[in-house]
Protein backbone atom coordinates (compact mmCIF):
# COMPACT_ATOMS: atom_id res chain seq x y z
CA UNK A 1 0.00 0.00 0.00
CA UNK A 2 2.69 2.63 1.15
CA UNK A 3 4.71 1.50 -1.95
CA UNK A 4 1.89 2.51 -4.35
CA UNK A 5 0.86 5.96 -2.30
CA UNK A 6 5.06 6.30 -2.79
CA UNK A 7 4.77 5.50 -6.82
CA UNK A 8 1.38 8.03 -7.52
CA UNK A 9 3.53 10.23 -5.51
CA UNK A 10 6.52 10.28 -7.91
CA UNK A 11 3.72 9.67 -11.22
CA UNK A 12 2.05 12.73 -10.23
CA UNK A 13 5.56 15.06 -9.29
CA UNK A 14 6.74 14.35 -12.51
CA UNK A 15 3.43 15.33 -13.92
CA UNK A 16 3.83 18.44 -12.56
CA UNK A 17 7.11 18.92 -13.66
CA UNK A 18 7.01 17.96 -16.84
CA UNK A 19 3.64 20.75 -16.97
CA UNK A 20 6.08 23.32 -16.33
CA UNK A 21 8.99 22.02 -18.64
CA UNK A 22 6.37 22.03 -21.24
CA UNK A 23 4.96 25.43 -20.66
CA UNK A 24 8.64 26.67 -20.49
CA UNK A 25 9.55 25.75 -23.94
CA UNK A 26 6.39 26.00 -25.85
CA UNK A 27 5.79 28.84 -28.24
CA UNK A 28 4.27 31.67 -26.04
CA UNK A 29 1.02 31.81 -28.73
CA UNK A 30 -0.20 28.25 -27.24
CA UNK A 31 0.56 28.90 -23.35
CA UNK A 32 -1.09 32.38 -23.69
CA UNK A 33 -3.91 30.52 -24.90
CA UNK A 34 -3.62 28.63 -21.59
CA UNK A 35 -3.39 32.06 -19.34
CA UNK A 36 -6.13 33.75 -21.58
CA UNK A 37 -8.56 30.33 -20.43
CA UNK A 38 -7.88 31.08 -16.34
CA UNK A 39 -8.65 35.17 -16.93
CA UNK A 40 -11.94 34.47 -18.69
CA UNK A 41 -12.52 31.62 -16.12
CA UNK A 42 -12.31 35.00 -13.28
CA UNK A 43 -13.87 37.06 -15.33
CA UNK A 44 -17.67 36.26 -13.78
CA UNK A 45 -16.29 36.23 -10.06
CA UNK A 46 -14.37 39.87 -11.21
CA UNK A 47 -18.08 41.31 -12.75
CA UNK A 48 -19.50 40.40 -9.38
CA UNK A 49 -16.88 42.36 -7.62
CA UNK A 50 -16.90 45.42 -9.49
CA UNK A 51 -20.58 45.51 -9.21
CA UNK A 52 -20.45 45.09 -5.45
CA UNK A 53 -18.38 47.64 -5.52
CA UNK A 54 -19.63 50.21 -7.92
CA UNK A 55 -22.79 50.05 -5.63
CA UNK A 56 -21.49 49.73 -2.50
CA UNK A 57 -19.42 53.60 -3.92
CA UNK A 58 -23.01 54.72 -5.82
CA UNK A 59 -24.09 55.18 -2.30
CA UNK A 60 -21.50 56.87 -0.67
CA UNK A 61 -20.74 59.48 -3.35
CA UNK A 62 -21.20 62.92 -3.60
CA UNK A 63 -21.42 64.37 -7.33
CA UNK A 64 -18.12 66.47 -7.73
CA UNK A 65 -18.68 70.27 -9.03
CA UNK A 66 -18.87 70.46 -12.81
CA UNK A 67 -15.95 72.80 -12.70
CA UNK A 68 -13.60 70.31 -10.38
CA UNK A 69 -14.75 67.81 -13.28
CA UNK A 70 -13.71 69.74 -15.94
CA UNK A 71 -10.53 70.54 -14.47
CA UNK A 72 -10.11 66.59 -13.19
CA UNK A 73 -10.26 65.70 -17.10
CA UNK A 74 -7.96 68.54 -18.19
CA UNK A 75 -5.50 67.56 -15.58
CA UNK A 76 -5.92 63.37 -17.04
CA UNK A 77 -5.78 64.13 -20.66
CA UNK A 78 -2.20 66.10 -19.40
CA UNK A 79 -1.17 63.16 -17.67
CA UNK A 80 -1.83 60.70 -20.28
CA UNK A 81 -0.18 63.08 -23.08
CA UNK A 82 2.62 63.12 -21.11
CA UNK A 83 2.87 59.64 -20.20
CA UNK A 84 2.87 58.62 -23.78
CA UNK A 85 5.33 60.88 -24.34
CA UNK A 86 7.64 59.27 -21.99
CA UNK A 87 6.57 55.93 -23.48
CA UNK A 88 8.05 56.98 -26.65
CA UNK A 89 11.36 58.57 -25.69
CA UNK A 90 11.40 55.11 -23.40
CA UNK A 91 11.02 53.15 -26.71
CA UNK A 92 13.62 55.15 -28.30
CA UNK A 93 16.64 54.77 -25.64
CA UNK A 94 15.69 51.05 -25.86
CA UNK A 95 16.03 50.80 -30.07
CA UNK A 96 19.24 53.20 -28.86
CA UNK A 97 20.37 50.59 -26.23
CA UNK A 98 19.57 47.21 -29.04
CA UNK A 99 21.42 48.76 -31.93
CA UNK A 100 24.30 49.57 -29.13
CA UNK A 101 24.49 45.83 -27.85
CA UNK A 102 24.37 45.05 -31.92
CA UNK A 103 27.12 46.98 -32.88
CA UNK A 104 28.71 47.81 -29.68
CA UNK A 105 29.93 51.12 -28.60
CA UNK A 106 32.80 52.60 -30.02
CA UNK A 107 36.15 53.26 -27.81
CA UNK A 108 36.52 56.80 -28.74
CA UNK A 109 34.71 59.99 -28.31
CA UNK A 110 32.52 61.01 -31.19
CA UNK A 111 30.59 63.86 -32.03
CA UNK A 112 27.23 64.97 -33.14
CA UNK A 113 26.97 65.90 -36.80
CA UNK A 114 24.36 67.81 -38.21
CA UNK A 115 21.55 66.15 -40.22
CA UNK A 116 21.10 66.88 -43.74
CA UNK A 117 17.42 66.85 -43.79
CA UNK A 118 15.54 67.54 -40.88
CA UNK A 119 12.10 67.27 -40.39
CA UNK A 120 9.90 70.88 -39.75
CA UNK A 121 6.87 71.54 -38.60
CA UNK A 122 4.65 74.29 -40.29
CA UNK A 123 2.16 75.89 -37.97
CA UNK A 124 -0.97 76.69 -39.49
CA UNK A 125 -4.66 77.61 -38.66
CA UNK A 126 -7.57 75.58 -39.82
CA UNK A 127 -9.76 77.82 -41.55
CA UNK A 128 -13.54 78.70 -40.33
CA UNK A 129 -16.70 78.91 -42.19
CA UNK A 130 -17.13 82.74 -41.82
CA UNK A 131 -13.20 82.87 -43.15
CA UNK A 132 -13.74 80.32 -46.11
CA UNK A 133 -16.86 82.72 -46.82
CA UNK A 134 -14.84 85.58 -46.98
CA UNK A 135 -12.24 84.21 -49.05
CA UNK A 136 -15.13 82.35 -51.62
CA UNK A 137 -16.63 86.04 -51.88
CA UNK A 138 -14.36 88.31 -51.81
CA UNK A 139 -11.85 85.84 -54.34
CA UNK A 140 -8.72 86.86 -51.70
CA UNK A 141 -6.40 84.11 -53.43
CA UNK A 142 -6.73 85.26 -56.76
CA UNK A 143 -5.53 88.60 -56.98
CA UNK A 144 -2.51 89.46 -58.32
CA UNK A 145 -2.06 85.66 -60.12
CA UNK A 146 -2.74 84.83 -63.61
CA UNK A 147 -3.23 81.57 -63.58
CA UNK A 148 -3.99 80.36 -59.97
CA UNK A 149 -7.10 80.87 -60.67
CA UNK A 150 -8.22 77.20 -60.87
CA UNK A 151 -5.75 75.92 -58.08
CA UNK A 152 -6.91 77.83 -55.59
CA UNK A 153 -10.40 77.45 -57.03
CA UNK A 154 -10.05 73.98 -56.69
CA UNK A 155 -9.29 74.45 -52.95
CA UNK A 156 -12.03 76.67 -52.43
CA UNK A 157 -14.57 74.69 -53.79
CA UNK A 158 -13.66 71.68 -52.11
CA UNK A 159 -15.93 70.12 -49.10
CA UNK A 160 -12.74 69.32 -46.95
CA UNK A 161 -11.61 71.77 -44.39
CA UNK A 162 -8.83 74.32 -44.85
CA UNK A 163 -6.06 75.30 -43.76
CA UNK A 164 -3.91 78.90 -44.34
CA UNK A 165 -0.72 77.63 -45.93
CA UNK A 166 -0.69 76.92 -49.16
CA UNK A 167 2.37 76.07 -51.91
CA UNK A 168 4.31 79.43 -51.16
CA UNK A 169 4.63 77.89 -47.97
CA UNK A 170 6.02 75.01 -49.37
CA UNK A 171 2.97 72.47 -48.10
CA UNK A 172 2.17 69.46 -50.90
CA UNK A 173 -0.45 67.14 -50.92
CA UNK A 174 0.17 64.30 -49.18
CA UNK A 175 2.21 65.90 -46.23
CA UNK A 176 0.92 64.93 -42.44
CA UNK A 177 -1.29 67.28 -40.11
CA UNK A 178 -0.81 66.98 -36.95
CA UNK A 179 -2.35 68.76 -33.36
CA UNK A 180 0.18 68.31 -31.01
CA UNK A 181 1.56 64.26 -31.08
CA UNK A 182 -1.97 63.34 -32.55
CA UNK A 183 -2.49 62.64 -36.48
CA UNK A 184 -5.60 64.81 -37.21
CA UNK A 185 -4.98 63.81 -40.98
CA UNK A 186 -3.27 64.69 -44.35
CA UNK A 187 -2.92 67.81 -46.99
CA UNK A 188 -5.03 66.60 -50.14
CA UNK A 189 -5.54 69.82 -51.99
CA UNK A 190 -2.50 72.93 -52.14
CA UNK A 191 -3.58 75.86 -53.09
CA UNK A 192 -1.47 79.15 -53.57
CA UNK A 193 -2.50 80.29 -49.87
CA UNK A 194 -4.59 77.57 -48.77
CA UNK A 195 -4.76 73.80 -48.33
CA UNK A 196 -7.56 71.40 -48.36
CA UNK A 197 -6.95 68.51 -45.59
CA UNK A 198 -8.17 65.14 -45.24
CA UNK A 199 -8.88 64.21 -41.86
CA UNK A 200 -8.45 60.94 -40.41
CA UNK A 201 -11.73 59.99 -40.27
CA UNK A 202 -12.60 60.96 -43.94
CA UNK A 203 -13.07 57.18 -46.08
CA UNK A 204 -10.33 58.97 -48.42
CA UNK A 205 -8.23 58.97 -45.87
CA UNK A 206 -5.40 56.08 -45.82
CA UNK A 207 -1.87 55.96 -43.48
CA UNK A 208 0.27 53.49 -42.25
CA UNK A 209 -0.12 52.59 -38.46
CA UNK A 210 0.86 50.05 -36.16
CA UNK A 211 -0.36 48.88 -32.50
CA UNK A 212 1.76 49.85 -29.31
CA UNK A 213 1.90 47.04 -26.72
CA UNK A 214 2.29 48.05 -22.68
CA UNK A 215 4.91 45.53 -21.60
CA UNK A 216 7.01 45.48 -18.68
CA UNK A 217 10.14 46.20 -20.49
CA UNK A 218 8.40 49.18 -21.78
CA UNK A 219 6.27 50.13 -24.92
CA UNK A 220 6.31 47.78 -28.20
CA UNK A 221 5.21 48.59 -31.24
CA UNK A 222 3.21 45.87 -33.30
CA UNK A 223 3.60 45.13 -37.11
CA UNK A 224 2.23 47.84 -39.86
CA UNK A 225 -1.30 47.84 -40.89
CA UNK A 226 -3.15 50.24 -43.06
CA UNK A 227 -5.81 53.13 -40.71
CA UNK A 228 -8.66 53.90 -43.45
CA UNK A 229 -11.18 56.50 -42.48
CA UNK A 230 -15.31 55.45 -41.90
CA UNK A 231 -16.76 58.20 -41.30
CA UNK A 232 -18.59 59.00 -38.08
CA UNK A 233 -15.94 59.85 -36.04
CA UNK A 234 -13.99 56.29 -36.57
CA UNK A 235 -11.08 54.86 -38.39
CA UNK A 236 -10.85 51.10 -39.11
CA UNK A 237 -7.54 49.78 -38.92
CA UNK A 238 -6.45 46.84 -41.38
CA UNK A 239 -4.02 44.56 -42.53
CA UNK A 240 -3.12 43.70 -38.76
CA UNK A 241 -2.64 39.09 -38.81
CA UNK A 242 -4.43 37.02 -36.06
CA UNK A 243 -1.08 36.04 -34.83
CA UNK A 244 -1.22 39.68 -33.27
CA UNK A 245 -2.39 40.08 -29.63
CA UNK A 246 -4.59 42.96 -29.85
CA UNK A 247 -7.24 44.23 -26.87
CA UNK A 248 -9.74 46.68 -27.01
CA UNK A 249 -7.82 50.21 -25.07
CA UNK A 250 -4.30 49.56 -26.86
CA UNK A 251 -2.80 52.93 -28.38
CA UNK A 252 -2.24 53.19 -32.25
CA UNK A 253 0.59 55.15 -33.66
CA UNK A 254 1.51 56.13 -37.15
CA UNK A 255 3.48 53.30 -38.88
CA UNK A 256 7.64 53.21 -39.98
CA UNK A 257 6.97 54.18 -43.38
CA UNK A 258 4.05 55.56 -45.28
CA UNK A 259 2.99 53.34 -47.86
CA UNK A 260 0.75 55.59 -49.35
CA UNK A 261 3.37 58.10 -50.18
CA UNK A 262 6.33 58.62 -52.47
CA UNK A 263 9.72 58.06 -50.75
CA UNK A 264 10.76 61.52 -51.70
CA UNK A 265 7.65 62.74 -49.39
CA UNK A 266 8.41 60.37 -46.70
CA UNK A 267 9.11 62.72 -42.85
CA UNK A 268 8.67 62.02 -39.31
CA UNK A 269 9.77 63.18 -36.26
CA UNK A 270 11.55 60.55 -35.35
CA UNK A 271 8.96 59.12 -33.25
CA UNK A 272 6.40 57.33 -33.71
CA UNK A 273 2.62 60.18 -33.65
CA UNK A 274 -0.24 58.89 -31.84
CA UNK A 275 -3.41 58.19 -33.81
CA UNK A 276 -5.90 57.18 -31.46
CA UNK A 277 -7.38 53.96 -29.20
CA UNK A 278 -8.77 50.59 -30.18
CA UNK A 279 -12.69 50.50 -29.23
CA UNK A 280 -13.60 47.09 -31.05
CA UNK A 281 -11.11 44.78 -31.84
CA UNK A 282 -12.87 41.19 -33.33
CA UNK A 283 -11.29 38.37 -35.16
CA UNK A 284 -13.97 36.57 -36.96
CA UNK A 285 -13.61 32.66 -37.28
CA UNK A 286 -11.00 31.94 -40.09
CA UNK A 287 -10.86 35.65 -40.88
CA UNK A 288 -7.31 36.31 -42.42
CA UNK A 289 -7.20 39.51 -40.42
CA UNK A 290 -8.36 41.33 -37.64
CA UNK A 291 -11.58 43.80 -37.70
CA UNK A 292 -10.51 46.57 -35.30
CA UNK A 293 -12.27 50.20 -34.52
CA UNK A 294 -10.32 52.82 -34.00
CA UNK A 295 -11.18 55.97 -31.98
CA UNK A 296 -8.65 59.00 -33.22
CA UNK A 297 -7.33 60.97 -30.31
CA UNK A 298 -8.44 64.60 -31.56
CA UNK A 299 -11.74 65.58 -33.03
CA UNK A 300 -10.95 67.69 -35.94
CA UNK A 301 -13.76 70.73 -34.22
CA UNK A 302 -11.66 70.46 -30.50
CA UNK A 303 -8.16 72.57 -32.85
CA UNK A 304 -8.01 75.73 -34.39
CA UNK A 305 -3.97 75.28 -34.71
CA UNK A 306 -1.83 72.71 -36.24
CA UNK A 307 1.18 71.84 -37.81
CA UNK A 308 2.22 70.40 -41.24
CA UNK A 309 5.32 68.09 -41.49
CA UNK A 310 7.69 68.91 -44.41
CA UNK A 311 11.36 67.65 -44.76
CA UNK A 312 14.24 70.42 -45.47
CA UNK A 313 17.70 70.45 -46.06
CA UNK A 314 18.88 71.50 -42.51
CA UNK A 315 19.58 75.53 -42.41
CA UNK A 316 22.42 75.07 -40.38
CA UNK A 317 24.41 72.97 -43.29
CA UNK A 318 23.49 75.39 -45.44
CA UNK A 319 24.48 78.04 -43.55
CA UNK A 320 27.96 76.58 -42.70
CA UNK A 321 28.83 76.71 -46.50
CA UNK B 1 -16.59 16.66 -1.76
CA UNK B 2 -13.45 17.69 -0.65
CA UNK B 3 -12.07 18.64 -4.57
CA UNK B 4 -15.54 20.55 -4.76
CA UNK B 5 -14.78 22.53 -1.78
CA UNK B 6 -11.43 23.22 -2.55
CA UNK B 7 -12.55 23.89 -6.29
CA UNK B 8 -14.52 26.56 -4.86
CA UNK B 9 -12.42 27.97 -2.29
CA UNK B 10 -9.72 27.93 -5.01
CA UNK B 11 -12.02 30.05 -6.81
CA UNK B 12 -13.17 32.82 -4.31
CA UNK B 13 -9.94 33.44 -2.73
CA UNK B 14 -8.29 34.01 -6.95
CA UNK B 15 -11.03 36.73 -7.12
CA UNK B 16 -10.16 38.15 -3.67
CA UNK B 17 -6.25 38.16 -4.46
CA UNK B 18 -6.73 39.76 -7.70
CA UNK B 19 -9.93 42.04 -6.84
CA UNK B 20 -9.47 42.95 -2.88
CA UNK B 21 -6.10 42.49 -2.20
CA UNK B 22 -4.33 45.35 -4.11
CA UNK B 23 -6.28 47.61 -2.06
CA UNK B 24 -5.38 45.73 1.15
CA UNK B 25 -1.52 46.00 1.47
CA UNK B 26 -0.26 46.22 5.03
CA UNK B 27 2.78 48.53 5.06
CA UNK B 28 3.61 47.02 1.61
CA UNK B 29 2.91 43.52 2.24
CA UNK B 30 0.09 41.37 0.13
CA UNK B 31 -0.71 37.44 1.05
CA UNK B 32 -0.73 35.10 -1.51
CA UNK B 33 -4.05 33.46 -1.15
CA UNK B 34 -3.73 30.95 -4.00
CA UNK B 35 -0.58 29.58 -1.89
CA UNK B 36 -3.20 29.06 1.10
CA UNK B 37 -5.54 27.28 -0.84
CA UNK B 38 -3.13 25.40 -2.19
CA UNK B 39 -1.34 24.47 1.90
CA UNK B 40 -5.07 23.67 2.62
CA UNK B 41 -5.12 21.04 -0.15
CA UNK B 42 -2.22 20.07 1.42
CA UNK B 43 -3.43 19.33 4.95
CA UNK B 44 -7.19 18.22 3.54
CA UNK B 45 -5.85 15.94 1.01
CA UNK B 46 -3.29 14.05 2.85
CA UNK B 47 -2.31 12.46 -0.80
CA UNK B 48 -0.44 12.90 -4.21
CA UNK B 49 -3.24 15.05 -5.59
CA UNK B 50 -2.08 18.31 -4.17
CA UNK B 51 0.61 18.24 -7.09
CA UNK B 52 -2.32 18.67 -9.31
CA UNK B 53 -3.18 21.59 -6.95
CA UNK B 54 0.35 22.50 -7.38
CA UNK B 55 -0.02 23.19 -11.41
CA UNK B 56 -3.54 24.91 -10.82
CA UNK B 57 -1.76 27.58 -8.71
CA UNK B 58 1.22 27.66 -10.82
CA UNK B 59 -0.72 28.43 -13.96
CA UNK B 60 -2.74 30.93 -11.58
CA UNK B 61 0.10 32.52 -10.82
CA UNK B 62 2.03 32.69 -14.14
CA UNK B 63 -1.52 34.01 -15.33
CA UNK B 64 -1.48 36.96 -13.26
CA UNK B 65 1.98 37.96 -12.11
CA UNK B 66 3.17 37.50 -15.68
CA UNK B 67 5.55 35.46 -15.22
CA UNK B 68 8.15 33.43 -17.09
CA UNK B 69 5.87 30.25 -18.57
CA UNK B 70 6.41 27.36 -16.43
CA UNK B 71 8.17 29.34 -13.44
CA UNK B 72 5.15 28.78 -11.48
CA UNK B 73 4.17 25.56 -11.99
CA UNK B 74 7.84 24.43 -11.40
CA UNK B 75 8.29 26.34 -8.18
CA UNK B 76 5.35 25.34 -6.52
CA UNK B 77 5.81 22.20 -7.08
CA UNK B 78 9.15 21.31 -5.87
CA UNK B 79 7.83 23.27 -2.62
CA UNK B 80 5.04 21.69 -2.34
CA UNK B 81 6.93 17.89 -2.89
CA UNK B 82 9.41 18.91 0.29
CA UNK B 83 5.78 20.36 2.24
CA UNK B 84 4.11 16.14 1.54
CA UNK B 85 7.04 14.89 2.57
CA UNK B 86 7.87 17.63 5.77
CA UNK B 87 3.92 16.58 6.41
CA UNK B 88 4.12 12.80 6.43
CA UNK B 89 6.86 12.87 8.14
CA UNK B 90 6.43 15.19 10.91
CA UNK B 91 2.71 14.79 11.18
CA UNK B 92 1.65 18.40 11.27
CA UNK B 93 -1.94 18.82 12.50
CA UNK B 94 -1.46 21.81 14.95
CA UNK B 95 -2.71 25.21 13.36
CA UNK B 96 1.20 26.66 14.94
CA UNK B 97 3.08 23.84 12.53
CA UNK B 98 0.49 24.38 10.16
CA UNK B 99 1.04 28.56 10.31
CA UNK B 100 4.79 28.33 10.30
CA UNK B 101 4.52 25.80 7.05
CA UNK B 102 2.99 28.22 5.45
CA UNK B 103 5.11 30.63 6.31
CA UNK B 104 8.43 28.56 5.25
CA UNK B 105 6.69 28.01 2.35
CA UNK B 106 5.26 31.61 1.10
CA UNK B 107 8.95 33.11 2.49
CA UNK B 108 10.86 30.74 0.14
CA UNK B 109 7.50 30.61 -3.02
CA UNK B 110 7.94 34.66 -3.01
CA UNK B 111 11.35 35.41 -2.49
CA UNK B 112 12.37 32.59 -5.45
CA UNK B 113 9.01 33.46 -7.87
CA UNK B 114 10.71 37.12 -7.99
CA UNK B 115 14.41 36.20 -8.41
CA UNK B 116 13.70 33.69 -11.18
CA UNK B 117 11.01 36.38 -12.83
CA UNK B 118 12.98 39.71 -12.09
CA UNK B 119 16.48 38.61 -12.37
CA UNK B 120 17.07 42.15 -14.49
CA UNK B 121 15.48 43.83 -11.66
CA UNK B 122 16.66 41.88 -8.77
CA UNK B 123 20.53 42.78 -9.86
CA UNK B 124 20.20 46.51 -8.80
CA UNK B 125 18.52 45.68 -6.02
CA UNK B 126 19.82 44.59 -2.40
CA UNK B 127 19.11 41.30 -1.51
CA UNK B 128 18.23 42.12 2.34
CA UNK B 129 15.41 44.69 0.85
CA UNK B 130 14.00 41.29 -1.17
CA UNK B 131 14.31 39.52 1.76
CA UNK B 132 12.43 41.90 3.84
CA UNK B 133 9.43 42.11 1.40
CA UNK B 134 9.37 38.57 0.85
CA UNK B 135 8.75 38.09 4.83
CA UNK B 136 6.56 40.67 5.03
CA UNK B 137 4.00 39.06 2.22
CA UNK B 138 5.13 35.27 4.12
CA UNK B 139 3.72 36.95 7.34
CA UNK B 140 0.50 38.28 5.81
CA UNK B 141 0.03 35.09 4.06
CA UNK B 142 0.42 32.65 7.34
CA UNK B 143 -1.57 35.11 9.06
CA UNK B 144 -4.94 35.57 6.59
CA UNK B 145 -4.57 31.22 6.54
CA UNK B 146 -4.60 31.06 10.18
CA UNK B 147 -6.89 33.30 10.02
CA UNK B 148 -8.78 31.25 7.69
CA UNK B 149 -8.02 27.83 9.08
CA UNK B 150 -9.09 29.04 12.67
CA UNK B 151 -12.25 30.55 10.76
CA UNK B 152 -13.18 26.57 9.14
CA UNK B 153 -12.31 24.74 12.15
CA UNK B 154 -15.27 26.83 14.69
CA UNK B 155 -17.25 26.53 10.81
CA UNK B 156 -16.89 23.02 10.92
CA UNK B 157 -17.65 22.99 14.73
CA UNK B 158 -20.94 24.61 14.19
CA UNK B 159 -22.22 22.82 11.28
CA UNK B 160 -22.21 18.91 10.68
CA UNK B 161 -20.90 18.65 7.55
CA UNK B 162 -17.88 16.44 6.72
CA UNK B 163 -16.26 17.00 3.93
CA UNK B 164 -14.76 13.55 3.35
CA UNK B 165 -17.67 12.20 2.55
CA UNK B 166 -18.77 11.41 -1.03
CA UNK B 167 -21.56 12.92 -2.92
CA UNK B 168 -22.70 9.58 -4.44
CA UNK B 169 -25.63 8.03 -2.71
CA UNK B 170 -24.32 5.00 -1.62
CA UNK B 171 -27.46 3.19 -0.40
CA UNK B 172 -29.05 0.37 -2.71
CA UNK B 173 -32.21 -0.33 -3.67
CA UNK B 174 -33.86 -3.54 -2.53
CA UNK B 175 -37.04 -4.40 -3.70
CA UNK B 176 -39.04 -5.60 -1.12
CA UNK B 177 -40.75 -7.62 -4.17
CA UNK B 178 -36.96 -9.92 -4.52
CA UNK B 179 -36.26 -13.31 -3.45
Amino acid sequence: MKRETRSSEIKLALLAILTGICLYLMPSAYSSRLYNLIRDASKPGLVLVQQIKSLRYASAETPLPQTDVKQLETKLSELQQENRRLELHSLKLSEQIGQLKQTGVPSYQSEAGERLLVPDLIEAELLGDSSIALLKDEKLLNQGRERGVFESSFVLESDLPLIDQGEQQGVKAGYSIYAGQAVIGKVNEVGRWTSSLIPVTSVDYRGSARIARKTEQGLQMGVDGILVGMGEGRCQLLQIPPTESIQVGQEVYTGEVDRELPLSMQSTLGQPMYYGRIIDAKLPRGAPYWKIIVAPAVKLSEVKQVSVLRKIVNPRRMLTN
Amino acid sequence: MKLFSLLILCYILLIIQISVVPEATVAGSRPHLILVMLCFALFWSRDATVFLWGILAGLIYETFDSAIPGTGVLLLTSLVWVAFRVQLHFQIRSLISRFMLILVLAFVFDGLFHILNHLEAIRLLDLTSLAQHAAGNALYTAVAGLGLLVSFKIISRLVPIEFGQSLRNESVYESRFSH
